[in-house]
């Protein structure tokens, strides 16, 4: 596994930004991204199913190769039609999608914390140490370093670590599709599972006693997605395997118990879900703890429902079976499966107070104040009038209140990427080559990843796709002035 | 931490690219509304302006964020998609559709029929001759009826209504803007719109969630009804109550003080499939007959057994509070109670055919149409059939083979029905020529177009792709 170089500098820093603007006004030459040979630019890009895709704010979508990014002539794609390379400006492009982005950027040593940032990243790492005006952390994608304190959102701490156990899709190897009724229900495409008929898949994630399955979900049309979780069942859905059965339906979530040989019995169901009735994409998470007979379901991080088991833990598998029932088109994508520390509900940090800082005990008790310092495996927090020093072991969330909230100016290199292995980090781009992406951070400075552990990279950070909650381009009508 | 000389060159290196974005953002928002579409045979599809096309099948695309035009090769290439533009009503007299033998079909004034051809005049190509061996049929149109009513142009005019009924969750309001309705809860609007008795009402619907929703169909009563307790109502006069979701469709003929009655329950898979459709109702009072078209094809025709049940001219909408719906181009238009079949189509003929109106059939030789009037020569016998009279005729042919298609056609769809195949000698915003085994030369009108197949003798571009449409509808 590589891992990307970091470069932390402020005085380095500063010179690169300024080189950066003199690049940017003059001009260079387009900076290689992927090396392809000259035979690989023909016709057979429309049969490989790991061309890279290009998709733009207007619903325009290419596959193709990125060849070179450069700030002054744009972004150069080859796609299989054209003639020559294409070379568009950056005002209009909103994601590349990379399927072939298969190597984790995490590294070996296990990260124990969730890092966000007003910037809108966030990422797994380490934390260090924390005083009044900077948090230091230990970063995958390159060591130790500092961020000013007002540009972190919150922190949170899994203390039995955050690597995921699956990331995907990226082909249907090691899944199992085409049993009856539909052996073609499912196609894997751009990093997607897209069903467009009545058929299974299913795959045995070795998913742990306390786990969250994450995956989001888009539609064409009406749909029944049934989703079992802690299956053995992978080829097909049927009544012989123990577990909890998802069944998923525009504006809809139930779920079922299903006991091998004994039949199924109903849970409960959650309410109205309004965000499944006015949009066409949604990001699921489900998470079960075994020990305690549990199971939870967020819609866009939103707790939607929570259910406890009464008559116990009845999931015999570690797998996940998804089931589209007719024959509305439905899509599957960014699945991730990763051990659940077990704390119920929403992780979203809106709740935050505008002034004080809000700690999030182990016991699920909240105390507002603020933080002072933290580090030797203690936080000194003042709540009122009282000094408090609580062990890090307790603490499940730091929320940061006063955080900076000043809209952010971004310029249109400015880039988020996703990384494999889970996490965000916007940089203004400098260079794009095969082995390397590198750029300004608003936090760190100059950063560099992998390229190859990119999965996908998005544009004009302050805008949304007009197709972006849509399967067809026939949708583009319906998002773009509705009110 | 930067020091305030490095904000500074940032906030300039920030400025030196967000001021040209809101400047090319207003560009690219400005050119939707006609905005057209390439597609490509992996799925592919890239929006932007159709430059030319060259006699190579070669395209020449324009777009806002690349400077110069792009020129992509036509073996990838599946078809281009133009923002419809609105059908304009053929009114000319002797107005048919002239279908061929490759199932080309165009619609203009039948000028002249003889014995080695037949003359159209259309309105996309001034006249085009066509041997009489490449005709397959000749349909009569019958005249266009003025439309009754288009809209919504807002809400002025309309009833907006409660809905009470407790199985549809909170209400809510129909909402318009840009030329739609729009209702995310339960909600009902209703307008007298001076329903004809033999009437065609056609709208646009889209979905997301499930499609529940109900039309109230020549209603005199503008509130919404709780069919659970109708009777309970005000007084409200008779109506149909047209009623779909997301897997069937059913219509109800509903009175005061009568019991409900459900005619045929019909599955519709669009429904359930689809997330819009266009939904065509044909209502012929007399006939006590209504009848439900979803894109373009006939679901059922009802039969009331009964007296007709509408008692007044207006329509009701109602949404029934699960997802969110818009209407649009809702268009009402007096009918004349010809219910099309599908052309059929003989397998061969050892002479002329003509379907009449009131389906009486003449064979024979079709000699001319001269003056208004089909001249049929039969063993020994001469007849004229004046034109209004006759509702299809079929030409003498010896095969229903399919006719092969070269390479270097492209087929043409027409933005009010119908396609014409040829081969592109040019293709430029000023006019298309055009050259076809068919009818010789002939320049088109781009405009009469809103989609072209670049590759119609492969079958997987065969089907039709999605209509894009642009989005100021």
């Amino acid at each position: 596994m590589k891992r990307a170089q970091l470069i932390v500098s402020l005085t380095g820093n500063f010179r690169r930004l300024c080189l950066c603007i003199l690049i940017c006004c003059g001009s260079f030459s387009f900076l290689e991204a992927q090396e392809t040979s000259p035979s690989s630019k023909s016709t057979n890009l429309l049969t490989e199913t790991a061309s890279e895709l290009l998709e733009f704010l207007d619903g325009s979508t290419l596959h193709g190769r990125l060849r070179a990014i450069d700030s002054d002539k744009g972004l150069r794609w080859e796609h299989p039609a054209a003639k020559q390379p294409i070379d568009f400006k950056p005002e209009n492009i909103a994601w590349i999608r990379f399927p072939n982005a298969n190597e984790s950027a995490v590294p070996s040593s296990e990260p124990s914390c969730k890092f966000q940032f007003v910037n809108g990243d966030e990422f797994f790492g380490n934390f260090i140490s924390l005083n009044e005006n900077e948090l230091e952390l230990q970063t995958w994608f390159g060591g130790k370093f500092k961020t000013p304190r007002a540009m972190v959102r919150s922190i949170r701490f899994f203390p039995k670590g955050a690597t995921p156990i699956y990331e995907g899709p990226t082909s249907l190897a090691g899944w199992n599709a085409g049993a009856p009724p539909n052996p073609q229900a499912w196609k894997y495409e751009d990093g997607a599972f897209i069903a467009s008929g009545a058929g299974t898949i299913g795959r045995d994630l070795k998913l742990p006693d306390a786990s969250r399955l994450e995956f989001d979900l888009a539609w064409s049309a009406s749909f029944n997605l049934l989703f079992a979780y802690y299956t053995a069942g992978l080829t097909g859905f049927n009544y012989n395997s123990s577990s909890y059965m998802f069944y998923i339906t525009p504006g809809n979530i139930s779920l079922q118990r299903i006991t091998a040989g004994t039949g199924s019995s109903t849970l409960g169901r959650s309410e109205t879900i309004p965000a499944m009735l006015t949009k066409k994409k949604i990001h699921l998470e489900f998470r079960g703890n075994k020990e305690e007979n549990f199971l939870e379901v967020l819609v866009d991080g939103k707790l939607v429902n929570q259910w406890k088991d009464t008559a116990g833990w009845v999931g015999k598998g570690s797998g996940v079976l998804f089931y589209s029932q007719n024959e509305g088109s439905i899509k599957i994508s960014n699945i991730k499966a990763s051990e659940w520390d077990g704390k119920p509900g929403s992780e979203i940090a809106t709740n935050a107070p505008s002034s004080e800082d809000q700690i999030h005990l182990a016991n699920r008790d909240k105390v507002s104040g603020k933080v002072a310092t933290l580090r030797d495996g203690n936080l000194k927090f003042t709540s009122a009038t009282t000094v408090l020093e609580i062990p890090l072991q307790r603490i499940s969330q730091i929320i940061f209140g006063g955080a900076a909230t000043n809209p952010i100016v971004r310029a249109p290199w400015e880039i988020q990427a996703s990384v494999s292995g889970g996490g965000t980090i916007s940089f203004a781009l400098e260079k794009w080559n095969n082995e390397q992406v590198s750029g300004q951070n608003r936090n760190f400075g100059k950063i560099a990843l992998n390229s190859k552990s990119i999965r996908q990279i998005r544009f004009n950070l302050d805008q949304s796709k007009a197709s972006d909650e849509t399967i067809s381009p026939d949708n583009v009508i319906w998002e773009a002035d509705e009110k | 931490m930067r020091n305030k000389f490095q904000q500074t060159i940032l906030t300039g290196f920030v400025l030196l690219f967000v001021l040209p974005t809101v400047q090319l953002r207003a560009e690219i928002s400005s050119a939707n509304p006609a905005r057209q579409a390439l597609l490509f045979r992996n799925g592919d599809i890239l929006f932007g302006n159709l430059e030319s096309i060259s006699h190579d099948k070669s395209v020449i695309w324009r777009r806002s964020d690349v400077a110069q035009p792009i020129e992509f090769s036509p073996t990838n290439l599946s078809e281009i998609q133009f923002p419809s533009a609105k059908k304009t009503a053929l009114n000319a007299t002797n107005a048919c559709r002239v279908q061929l033998n490759n199932d080309d079909s165009l619609e203009g004034k039948l000028l002249q029929l003889d014995s080695e051809k037949i003359i159209l005049e259309t309105s996309f190509a001034g006249k085009v001759v066509f041997p009489r061996q490449v005709v397959r049929a000749i349909e009569p149109l019958p005249p266009e009826r003025e439309l009754i009513f288009t809209g919504p142009s807002g809400l002025d005019g309309w009833t907006l209504g409660k809905v009470t009924a407790i199985a549809a969750g909170e209400a809510g309001d129909w909402k318009y803007t840009n030329g739609a309705f729009y209702a995310t809860r339960s909600a009902s609007i209703a307008r007298d719109l001076k329903l004809p008795d033999v009437a065609k009402i056609e709208f646009d619907l889209a979905w997301k969630g499930m499609l529940q929703a109900a039309i109230a169909l020549y209603t005199s009563y503008m509130q919404p009804i709780n069919l659970a307790n109708k009777d309970t109502e005000p007084d409200f006069g008779g109506f149909y109550s047209l009623q779909i979701n997301s897997f069937v469709s059913t219509l109800m003929p509903v009175r005061k003080n009568a019991p409900l009655k459900y005619m045929e329950q019909i599955p519709v898979p669009t429904f359930s499939q689809k997330n819009r459709a266009h939904i065509e109702i044909r209502a012929n009072k007399p006939k006590n007959s209504i009848a439900l078209f979803v894109d373009d094809t006939l679901v059922k025709e009802w039969i009331d057994t009964e007296d007709f049940a509408g008692s007044g001219t207006g329509m009701r909408f109602v949404h029934q509070g699960q997802g969110a719906i818009k209407m649009s181009n809702l268009r009402i238009a007096e009918w004349n109670g010809k219910m099309e079949s599908a052309s059929t189509n003989p397998p061969s003929l050892k002479e002329d055919l003509a379907k009449l109106l009131n389906g009486d059939k003449v064979s024979g030789t079709l000699e001319t149409f001269r003056d208004g009037k089909f001249k049929f020569s039969m063993s020994n016998t001469k007849l004229d059939v004046p034109f209004e009279r006759v509702s299809e005729i079929f030409f003498m042919r010896q095969t229903n083979e399919p006719v092969a298609e070269t390479k270097s056609n492209i087929r043409a769809f027409f933005s009010g029905g119908g396609s014409v195949t040829f081969r592109v000698e040019s293709w430029e915003k000023e006019g298309v020529a055009t050259a076809s085994p068919n009818f010789g030369r002939a320049t088109f009108v781009p405009t009469a177009f809103d989609r072209i197949q670049l590759h119609p003798n492969l079958e997987k571009t065969s089907e039709r792709f999605p209509p894009v449409k642009s989005e100021s509808q």
